[in-house]
């Protein structure tokens, strides 16, 4: 479909955290998965937000962080075990054992809201939590795209594009499923060449890319069904994945506990403001946890600064995936 | 018919395999999916095109058609009336229909055969039904005469295929959102595998993708497995 377009201005970098935290926990001291994102080790310089050019150009990062000053704060970053997944002072010692940390300011001067309570995470890769940030940018009158809420009822001939930061490389799918049920994968190009969907740590990737190409919502109205899934692996067989897809959306509740087999499988997460409880029930089993973070409970304007969902796995599994589905309403 | 007609039909022998590719090697346990490929014939050879693409009067079509189980295959066209007229198999196409996992199979089935897309514009709807026995041998009811269709009458303007520049569409081609491979919902008539008959069918997952459409069953079962695959042609 289209090329992946690398907005790619970097900054500047600091040090690291360390959290583990099972996902069906409740999150500690009012930790949340934006936090978690922005805590990777891999997430040391960060591209602009191309939707808050304005802010990360022009204002300073005190201003913003004095903004949106409301929750959060710059107090020393809380040390975590990743292994035990409780606060540890001794892991602060082991400075060797931890890689570096992105500057809180820097996330508010790149455009990203207020500044995140970041945790301190193992250096290895497959303990740190693995996430996913995504917005939806809206074409604005004047031709710019601007961060619009999930929730936001769209009308016929609005343009949209996708906005998606992962926190450490994987390779990135998009998947729709039409008011037919039909499913169509929507990135990467069936034909694209095998690492067209890798994204790394930090940077913005557009889908579609091309400045002048977005998706426009037609003249029938309905709903359109998103599914992002990021993976430290790349898929071997989509069609796999969206078979499961299909038949966790459709199945019964499990009453039982599910095969041993299916442990092997990769863990998922899940944050859509949409899901209901049954359906996080019907979606949960031995392969799967959830938490159920959503995008108005972590990101809403007047609290981050942003319109971002943050979606954070924090399986150990090397080939674990985040998951997210998004609803967009048209009318 | 409605406007797909089947050109060369002379040579269309048992419609069978037609190439084997992956075929000989030890066969792998797959899940249960089918897929379909669409080809138009430009400048004599077969072009791979959207499954969404909007054909014109003269446009010759043919499916290219692998699954990974084994079953028999039922192909029917809608006429205009609303009658099924069976595409496959039959006394010229063919009436071998059984399928083998990993094979790939054209239909129509020899090479030089295909099929055209006739006046009116509209959209064609081709059934396929996979069933894991053959449909004769519990569908006792010969397939009744196919009935000539009336005069085609031209479809109102809003029911036209059409280029769609909608959400997640492609530029640069004309593709039509409502064509390709799709389910049949539960209030829609499907035909039985012979033409006669109805069957129920599976629940089926539908993916489209931009040179294929891959369907699969969602449940366990000997049902059997229909799906719609609508031509847009102006």
């Amino acid at each position: 479909m289209n090329k992946l377009l690398i907005v790619s201005l970097l900054f500047s970098l600091s040090v690291v955290g360390a959290r583990a935290q099972s996902a069906t926990e409740a999150t500690p001291d009012g930790l949340t998965a934006r936090d978690a994102f922005w805590s990777a080790s891999d997430l040391v310089n960060v591209a602009p937000n191309p939707a808050a050019k304005a802010a990360s150009a022009s204002a300073p990062a005190k201003k913003q962080a004095k903004t949106h000053a409301v929750v959060r704060h710059k107090a020393a970053p809380k040390e975590m075990d990743s292994t035990a997944g409780e606060t540890s002072n001794t892991v602060l010692a082991e400075s060797h054992r931890r890689g570096p940390q992105i500057d809180p300011q820097l996330v508010t001067a790149s455009g990203y809201g207020s500044e995140p309570h970041l945790v301190r995470v193992s250096v290895t890769t497959s303990a740190q939590p693995f996430g996913l940030r995504y917005t939806l940018l809206q074409r604005q009158s004047g031709g710019d795209y601007g961060e619009v809420f999930p929730e936001t009822v769209f009308h016929s001939g609005d343009k949209v594009k996708l906005s998606v930061m992962a926190n450490q490389a994987g390779y990135l799918y998009i998947i729709e499923q039409g008011s037919s049920g039909s499913w169509v994968p929507l990135f990467p190009a069936q034909n694209a060449a095998p690492e067209s969907n890798h994204v790394a740590a930090g940077r913005v990737y557009l889908v579609p890319s091309a400045s002048d190409e977005s998706f426009q919502f037609n003249q029938q109205p309905g709903k359109e069904h998103l599914f992002i899934l990021l993976s430290r692996e790349p898929i071997a067989d989509l069609d796999q994945v969206i078979f499961g897809l299909q038949h966790k959306t459709s199945a019964p509740a499990p009453t039982s506990v599910a095969p041993a087999s299916a442990s092997a499988a990769p863990a998922m997460l899940e944050a859509d403001n949409r899901i209901t409880d049954a359906l996080i029930e019907r979606l949960q089993s031995r392969d799967l946890t959830l938490v159920k973070d959503t995008s108005q409970q972590e990101t809403t304007d007047a609290q981050y600064g942003e319109k971002a969902i943050y979606v954070v796995n924090h399986g150990k599994d090397a080939a674990s995936r985040v998951f997210s589905s998004l609803i967009l309403d048209h009318e | 018919m409605h406007a797909l007609r089947c050109t060369l039909m002379i040579g269309l022998s048992a419609f069978a395999c037609m190439a084997q590719s992956g075929a000989t090697g030890q066969v792998q346990p797959q899940p249960q999916k089918m897929e379909v490929v669409l080809e138009q014939q430009v400048s004599k050879t077969a072009r791979v095109v959207n499954p969404q693409h909007v054909f014109r009067t003269g446009d010759l079509v043919r499916f290219r058609f692998r699954s990974t189980f084994d079953g028999y295959l039922y192909v029917t066209d809608q006429t205009s009336s609303g009658r099924y007229l069976k595409l496959f198999p039959g006394t010229k196409a063919g009436a071998d229909n059984r399928i083998v996992r990993g094979r790939e199979y054209l239909i129509p089935a020899t090479s030089g055969s295909w099929f055209r897309i006739d006046k009116p514009a509209g959209y064609e709807t081709v059934f396929f039904t996979v069933t894991p026995s053959r449909v004769g041998e519990r569908v006792t009811p010969p397939p009744p005469p196919v009935l000539a269709p009336p005069p085609a009458q031209p479809l109102p303007a809003d029911m036209l295929p059409r280029c769609d520049d909608g959400i997640f569409r492609a530029r640069g081609e004309c593709l039509d959102d409502k064509a390709g491979a799709s389910a049949i919902s539960p209030n829609e008539d499907a035909p039985g595998g012979d033409g006669s008959g109805k069957l129920t069918p599976r629940e089926i997952v539908v993916i489209r993708k931009t040179d294929s459409s891959v369907i699969a069953p969602a449940t366990d079962g000997d049902a059997p497995i229909i799906y719609q695959f609508r031509i847009a042609h102006h």
